[in-house]
């Protein structure tokens, strides 16, 4: 009976706990091999990035997350550095809409926004939010290839979400760097970084293998 | 004991196995982030996609469907088999669906002992799982209403997009031969005003491509009059005719000419050219004054960037006084107020002016700056001034050309506090740059519904003591204006108070069930410049403690808005105003 009560009392200890001290992670992995082609993708996933309470309380704060991701598809070269073969970004945006009472969470990529979605709980967004995204890029050819990702995640300041509705709008989004206010900008950027708000950069890299057919 | 502790052990480990896999590696579906998926324009502001709205109510039009109409529960031990569809209100689902779910601007909760095993669909309202709920199947929920109204069928209908009042009466058609494409439009001016009546504007607009990606445009119109007037001071008959080419890739530029002759107003406030037609008709007021302005003219244009358009014009033009004719309206039985003289003449106009626009919206919007500055320089060598009083302007110069010059300036800007606060802030005045004293037509006031709508119609126009004007024209050179107001969105609900037909009606006309609560504050200041008693310096402004301020409070239900306003200096005298589109 000691040793249950030991063993319970270790096993509680290692199990994973969702409370403050949990951080969020990249996780970066290669899908099964497609049935047709053979062709294998990046699985890029970020765990318990609301268990985090770091981005929990930004996003109760009604402050929107992005989280702007980076994948890289590497091809193993023995002989002289990897090579860079192709890049993708995108960004996720994930804002609480207190009207509503209810969580958007906007997927914008190549100068344009690609899905909106809704979720009534943030039960519904965290299990979304949990899920892989199967990036739908892979390896050109043969060989031993590798993929990367990063994702730099930060909340938004209320001018970037402006500057976010407007771009959804199909508004033309100017220069930051030519507007008359960007000193301004730029020091309300650093007044929030240094006033507390979370940034957080993170990389990841996948297992090698084999490309294409 | 030994097998005992084993087991227990074993089963402690199992359960202590589960709860360590994080939830997260339970998920068995994936989000795909295709590069080849097609933008999806519009997501942000305009609610559910419109292929969701479209299926869901297709699916509630099914006729296989239960359908409901307002608030309904699904008691326990209840099984409802096949697609249920709801409009408005709350379905309360403690027992069984199997089948798809469908809600319409209304929400769906699942009770302790509630079980849905189909897709729900969920538009304009919210979908909600209490401890002990389920279901099973896809689910898309989308927060803002749908745009649907339910026929006497019972049925439900996509609503058309709510036309502006200025689109009502409007007519067009299109139709292409070769790369030449025209159009053809019969619409009123957008206004009805006492000199004029309602302007009926027709005629085709030619467009055709150019090389270098350039683009021409030929607007005819002919605009005829409801009014006749009573002195034949003015044609009964208008035109306008316009040519421009532009380029449309990389810089942007263009030139243009034009030939027209219409009323014009003079100033370009109180009141929008569509809420001043529906004042004029519905209640016999109309606050702005106006001249018939015929001439040609020529302008050029460029957009260095893309929010910022510079112009520069000249025109020729002869400016005519035109009396007040007697178009009918509903409530006012009064004369109509006499429209003022101006100093009629040929006038020749340079001008040149700026406008940079990065506001997210046009009518409603909540964020960006607009800036529009202009300055006019006009000389005529045939002035035939108006007569007015010399407290007001020296006499106008004879044996030279008459010249002045006017400067205009409009700042806005719109800033976002939170997710349901605004704050927008506006500056906008001019008047009498340098030269000879300002026309008549060109002369400004303030007071009264829309820039100061604490104070009556043209409170300050700078009118001497003892002189009597029924025109109550606007005399002053210069006027400056600040603006600020707090705007809080908040949800009517009016759905869930109303539930019955009436809401049909009301939504038309509301649209959103959204509509902001304002609170807002004016300063302004409309001002005789240069030396002499009652004037002030030309290179001074008015004291502050000599302005006007006042303050109230409104509802907007976007665009559609009712303001309380009443001034701060002299007496308590609340106003009411409604509007048909924002303050600014």
């Amino acid at each position: 009976m000691r040793r249950l009560l030991l063993l319970v009392t270790l096993a509680l200890a290692a199990a994973p706990r969702a409370d403050a001290q949990q951080r969020v992670r990249l996780e970066v992995t290669v899908s099964e091999p497609a049935a047709e082609t053979g062709q294998r993708r990046p699985v890029v996933r970020t765990p318990d990035i609301l268990r985090d309470q770091r981005w929990l309380e930004s996003l109760q704060n009604s402050f929107p997350l992005r989280l702007q991701f980076r994948v890289e598809i590497w091809r193993v070269r023995t002989d002289w550095f990897d090579a860079l073969e192709r890049a993708f970004e995108w960004e996720t945006v994930v804002q609480y809409e207190p009207l509503v009472d209810q969580y958007a969470k906007t997927v914008l990529f190549g100068g344009s926004p690609r899905s909106v979605q809704r979720f009534a709980s943030l039960q519904e967004l965290e299990r979304d939010l949990e899920r892989a995204n199967v990036v739908n890029i892979a390896p050109a050819g043969g060989g031993e290839y590798y993929f990367t990702a990063s994702v730099l995640i930060r909340t938004l300041t209320d001018e970037e979400v402006e500057e976010m509705e407007r771009f959804l709008a199909g508004e033309p989004v100017t220069d930051a760097a030519q507007q008359p206010g960007a000193v301004k900008r730029t020091a309300r950027r650093l007044l929030l970084r240094f006033g507390g708000l979370p940034t957080e950069q993170l990389e990841g890299r996948s297992p090698r293998f084999a490309g294409g057919r | 004991m030994r097998r005992a502790d084993g087991q227990t052990v074993g089963l402690a480990v199992a359960v202590l196995l589960a709860l360590a896999v994080p939830a997260s590696a339970q998920q068995d579906t994936v989000n795909v982030i295709d590069p080849a998926a097609p933008p999806a324009t519009g997501l942000w502001r305009s609610g559910a996609p419109i292929e969701a709205v479209q299926e869901a109510v297709a699916r509630y039009n099914d006729s296989t469907a239960t359908r409901l109409y307002g608030s309904f529960t699904v008691g326990s031990g209840t099984t409802i088999r096949g697609d249920v569809g709801m409009y408005r209100g709350t379905l309360r689902v403690n027992g069984r669906i199997t089948g798809r779910v469908t809600i319409l601007n209304g929400t769906l909760i699942l009770g302790p002992t509630g079980t849905v095993e189909g897709e729900v669909l969920v538009v304009g309202g919210r979908f909600l799982t209490q401890p002990g709920g389920t279901h099973t199947g896809g689910m898309r929920s989308y927060a803002d209403p749908a745009p649907v109204i339910r026929t006497t069928t019972g049925l439900l209908e996509i609503r058309e997009e709510p036309v502006t009042l200025g689109d009502l009466a409007r007519a067009r058609t299109t139709f292409t031969a070769g790369k030449l494409s025209t159009e053809l439009v019969l619409e009123t001016g957008r206004t009805y005003n006492r000199v004029e009546g309602l302007p009926i504007i027709a005629g085709p607009t030619f467009s055709f491509p150019t090389p270098s990606d350039g683009e021409t445009k030929i607007d005819l119109r002919g605009i005829l009059r409801t009014e006749s007037d009573p002195t034949d001071q003015r044609a009964e008959l208008g035109f306008r005719t316009r040519f421009e080419w532009q380029k449309r890739s990389g810089l942007r530029y263009g030139i243009g000419g034009t030939w027209s002759q219409e009323i014009t107003p003079i100033e370009d406030q109180p009141f929008s050219l569509a809420e001043i037609g529906w004042s004029t008709f519905l209640l016999g007021r109309d606050y702005r004054d106006y001249y018939q302005d015929e001439g040609f003219g020529g302008y050029a244009f460029a957009y260095p960037l893309r929010s910022l358009r510079v112009e520069g014009a000249i025109d020729y033009r002869e400016r005519t006084s035109v009396p007040a004719s007697d178009p009918v309206n509903l409530a006012n039985p009064d004369p109509w107020r006499p429209n003022p003289l101006v100093d009629d003449g040929h006038y020749t106009v340079f001008r040149g002016a700026a406008e940079f626009d990065s506001r997210n919206a046009t009518r409603t919007p909540t964020s960006g700056w607009f800036a529009r500055a202009s300055v006019e320089r006009q000389t005529s060598s045939d002035v035939a001034p108006a007569a007015l009083p010399a407290e007001v302007r020296d006499p106008l110069p004879t044996g030279r050309d008459y010249r002045f010059y006017k400067l205009w300036l409009d700042v806005r800007t719109y800033a976002r506090i939170n997710t349901y606060a605004r704050v927008n802030l506006r500056m906008v005045g001019g008047g009498w740059l340098g030269g000879d004293p300002l026309p008549v037509q060109e002369r400004v006031a303030l007071g009264g519904y829309d820039i100061l709508p604490g104070y009556q119609f043209r409170d300050q126009r700078c009118a001497p003591a003892g002189y009597t004007d029924p025109a109550l024209t606007a005399l002053c050179d210069r006027s400056l204006a600040f603006q600020a107001e707090a705007r809080f969105r908040f949800r009517l609900g009016l759905r869930e108070w109303l539930g019955t037909g009436e809401w049909v009606l009301l939504e038309r006309l509301v649209g959103a069930d959204q509509a902001d609560v304002v609170v807002f504050g004016d300063m302004g200041k409309a001002w005789l410049a240069g030396e002499g008693p009652g004037r002030v310096p030309s290179n001074r402004i008015p004291k502050l403690n000599e302005w006007a301020y006042d303050a109230g409070v409104g509802l907007d239900f976007d665009g559609l808005a009712v303001y309380l306003a009443t001034p701060l200096t002299g007496s308590w005298e609340p106003r009411l105003t409604f509007r048909l589109q924002r303050r600014f």
